[in-house]
């Protein structure tokens, strides 16, 4: 019953998106033709838009159902559900494997274009109506793999009574059901910048409508996209037990690569609100992002790429490949082909300007993700040219990224002090000597006080730059506001930040960035740690934490059997609490899951694992590391998140007007928000 | 608001613009190309066929010491069709398939068919307490506390259970609970089998 459910849903939904797609983009030619807006078509349209989005929540719903009443004759829960499983993990096994976490991109991919439908509801342009017949497009496709290539809704017989329950590793933690959503949530909103960037090459529309649309959607999709991949830094943190976060893992990179190709086009899309200029540039860019987005997809859902995250192999990769073939040639032929219809650029010229700035940071961040993306797929080339197989590690992508890294950290300290237009060198010099001069002093004070290695030196004097270049040209425009306007500083302060929201938002982002560059040189070059046996009694040492192996206790339940070493850890000989890291041991996997324990601060974070123990629960292999700022991670990309969230956050509607092209727009024209 | 105000220009001057045009799509031809032929080369690799590489090939080495006490070894079963049952008392699948097991060995036992439990990853007191649970053993279970056998087998969890011919060579591997309809398809056929 509940299979038939979800297998008419999606195909229902298939219909719908089908439907919808057509009737868009029949209305985007007839208001292309200067025809008035047909408003049946519309309503059609909209209507079948929002019934793809019902049938994708009925979809997924049946799914979900089926999971929670552990309806077993559905082969995706006989396969990932499990009676002992408690609930709340059961309920997010919809995302634990392919064919479910295909009805969740879905549903994301639905809503979202549901949304784009409804902000444009009240003005629907050609550009508009493309956009949307785009993404139904994308919607078509999806329901079709879902239903053809998914098997989400195959039914086993004979029905058994119990499942083997989802991967241990992703069983272990609450954060396993915010950060794929929160993936997909970016991912899939990445769509929306595609589909209007199409859109523009059908309609030759480039306009400050097109920037609009694009750089709110844009802005939502990096922000989850940017919280989705710290998120899953913090889980593979809490729960792979090896003190890392980042292992330049097939699908980290998969996710960071459109992240940076998403960030090169918020930047040079705020040149091309001012300027009718860079267009090519930016469309090639949100087109670049979105397929890149499904090149990650597929290098983690194809089996192709070895990986933590590899699902099995599937039906999935042909066809997702062929999608990618599909994209890449309708994108780039129609690139090709309209791009000297869009108009001519006004040349940026060789000048010192905001835009030159944000030009050089577009190169960085593209060498950045061309780089990571071609150590990513370089074992696959290697493997068609010569048949090798090989991998490319950490040290590789370490070397190359870094410098470019801190290149970008500088250039972000200079860029917002830069002027648009034409900068003047003696004033910018002027403008830069208190952040040059107060990161040239704290670099010296850091090096002095005993912090080795060039690398992570380099890496605080450039944060601690591009911090002060903030505080910098903040407390400038807050001084010529005060004096300007006879304000006294808290209300000029709060002033400043009021009438440029939008880009004190960005810096916002900027700071968290700052705080994740901090964090992550400090915790990759100044971790450190011990491993040792400890009978009961004994305790390990590192820096100033020492855990003392109080105990060893073995557990089990009906869903796995686990082993946990009870240690009391104490800084500075100060008792911080007892501390169980385990090790567990589940039905369906013979490697043991380790769970580390950890004890954060906000200098440094003492983490445990328990790597092995004996039978008779005597002794125990503990390792203590102390890993130092690493909370400033997670920190910044709740920092980052609430700059996005401050950038993005709509103006307060105006009447008779659409707000979202008058948002952009006016400053587009008037040149009054930065 | 418009942005095609010069849809004029590349007639203007034709002939650079088309030369332009050529290259971007020999590039474009060229990615795609690549794209194609570089990402199928994963194709058909199975991460999960890992789990069958013992398919056909003799058995490996299993004896140990049963939950009764007394010693037990593969290789005096030659001749007769083996159940090898990995389980484990704190496995939820495993009390489900139980009761199959158990009943195949009744019926089946006269036509030469045995099964052989592997108690991996258990306590041997947890284990007995179990097995009287599920109405005494109808068949003998190597202790394996550390997995060691499981692992010489290949296992990746509880439940599985791998059927070896009378030869002693592995024909089939199930991961998770049996069926009646497998033992009756996939087993009861093999009985008859020389």
């Amino acid at each position: 019953m509940t299979a038939a459910v979800g297998r008419g849903a999606l195909a229902a939904g298939l219909v719908a998106a089908l439907a919808a797609g057509i009737w868009w983009a029949q209305l985007a030619t007839r208001l292309r033709r200067g025809e008035a807006e047909p408003s049946r078509l519309a309503e059609l349209a909209a209507a079948a838009t929002n019934a793809a989005l019902a049938a994708a929540a009925a979809a997924a719903g049946a799914m979900e159902w089926a999971l929670l009443t552990h309806d077993f004759s559905i082969r995706y829960v006989a396969e990932n559900g499990s009676r002992a499983v408690p609930t709340y993990y059961t309920a997010i096994s919809l995302w634990a494997a392919l064919a479910g976490s295909l009805l969740l991109w879905i549903l994301v991919l639905t809503a979202v274009t549901v949304a784009v439908a409804r902000t444009t509801r009240r003005d629907v342009s050609a550009l508009h109506g493309w956009a949307l017949a785009v993404l139904n497009a994308v919607g078509v496709f999806f329901f079709g793999l879902a239903l053809l290539a998914g098997h989400a809704f195959d039914t086993v017989s004979p029905v058994p009574a119990d499942g083997p329950g989802p991967n241990p590793l992703l069983q272990d933690h609450p954060l396993m059901g915010v950060h794929p959503p929160l993936l997909y949530l970016g991912y899939v909103t990445l769509t929306v910048p595609f589909a209007y960037a199409i859109a523009a090459l059908i309609t030759g529309q480039t306009g400050p409508v097109w920037v609009a649309a694009v750089r709110r959607w844009t802005l939502t999709g990096w922000a989850a996209l940017t919280l989705a991949i710290i998120m899953g830094g913090w889980w593979s943190y809490e729960v792979l037990g090896w003190g890392g976060y980042w292992a330049w893992d097939p699908v980290e990179n998969a996710a960071v690569v459109p992240w940076f190709v998403a960030t090169a086009l918020l930047h040079t899309m705020l040149v091309q609100g001012r300027r009718a200029t860079l267009r090519v540039w930016n469309l090639s860019l949100a087109l670049a992002t979105y397929l890149l987005v499904l090149v990650g997809t597929f290098l983690t859902r194809s089996g192709v790429i070895q990986s933590v995250h590899s699902f099995t192999q599937s039906a999935v990769g042909p066809v997702l490949l062929g999608f990618i073939l599909t994209v890449l040639v309708a994108s780039g032929g129609l690139l090709v082909w309209r791009s000297d219809r869009l108009g001519v650029d006004e040349p940026l010229g060789p000048r010192l300007s905001r835009e030159s700035v944000f030009l050089v940071n577009n190169l960085l961040l593209v060498a950045l993700a061309l780089t990571v993306l071609i150590g990513t797929v370089f074992p696959l080339l290697a493997e068609a040219v010569n048949g090798q197989r090989l991998s490319v590690g950490a040290p590789y992508f370490d070397r190359i990224t870094v410098p470019i890294i801190l290149a970008i950290l500088v250039l972000m300290g200079v860029g917002p002090l830069v002027p648009w237009g034409r900068a003047d060198l003696r004033s910018l010099i002027r403008r830069l000597a208190m952040p040059a001069g107060t990161a040239l002093v704290v670099g010296d004070v850091l090096g002095v006080a005993g912090v080795h290695g060039l690398r992570p030196l380099a890496a605080f004097t450039a944060a601690v730059f591009a911090a002060a270049a903030i505080v910098t040209g903040y407390v400038g425009s807050v001084r010529s506001v005060q004096r300007r306007q006879l304000l006294t500083a808290p209300a000029a302060a709060l002033r400043v930040l009021a009438r440029r929201r939008r880009f004190y938002g960005g810096m916002l982002v900027h700071l968290g960035v700052v705080l994740a560059a901090v964090a992550v040189a400090a915790s990759s070059s100044y971790t450190r740690a011990a491993q040792r046996t400890l009978r009961v009694g004994q305790s390990v040492t590192v820096a100033d934490y020492t855990a003392r192996l109080v105990g060893i206790d073995r557990h089990r339940d009906a869903r796995r059997m686990w082993v946990s070493a009870r240690l009391a850890l104490s800084r500075d000989g100060h008792p911080v609490g007892v501390h169980e890291p385990a090790l567990s041991f589940y039905p369906n996997s013979t490697d043991a899951v380790g769970t580390p324990s950890v004890r954060t601060s906000l200098r440094d974070d003492a983490y445990l694992t328990l790597a092995q123990t004996d039978d008779t629960g005597s002794w125990a292999v503990v390792t203590l590391s102390v890993h130092p700022l690493v909370v400033w991670l997670w920190i910044s990309a709740v920092v980052m998140a609430a700059g996005a969230l401050l950038a993005g956050w709509p103006e307060r509607r105006r009447r008779r007007s659409d707000p979202t092209s008058s948002d952009i727009a006016a400053p587009a024209y008037t040149g009054a928000v930065s | 608001m418009t942005g095609d105000v010069n849809t004029t220009v590349a007639d203007a001057a034709p002939g650079r613009p088309r030369r332009r045009r050529r290259v971007w799509i020999a590039v474009l031809a060229a990615l795609a190309a690549t794209v194609a032929v570089v990402f199928s080369v994963g194709f058909g690799r199975d991460p999960s066929v890992v789990g069958s590489v013992l398919i056909n090939k003799p058995a490996p080495p299993l004896h140990g010491t049963t939950l009764d006490g007394t010693t037990l070894d593969l290789r005096s079963y030659r001749g007769k069709l083996v159940l090898v049952n990995v389980w484990a008392s704190w496995c939820a699948a495993c009390r489900t398939e139980h009761p199959v097991l158990a009943a195949t060995q009744q019926t089946y036992a006269s036509r030469g068919l045995q099964i052989i439990g592997v108690d991996m990853s258990d306590k041997p007191a947890d284990a007995r307490r179990f097995l009287t649970e599920m109405g005494g053993a109808a068949y003998p279970s190597v202790q394996d506390p550390n997995a060691q056998i499981a692992i010489g087998w290949g296992t990746f969890g509880v439940p599985e259970t791998y059927v070896v011919d009378r030869r002693g060579t592995i024909r089939e591997k199930v991961v998770g609970a049996v069926s009646t309809a497998w033992v009756d398809t996939h087993v009861v056929p093999l009985l008859d089998a020389p």
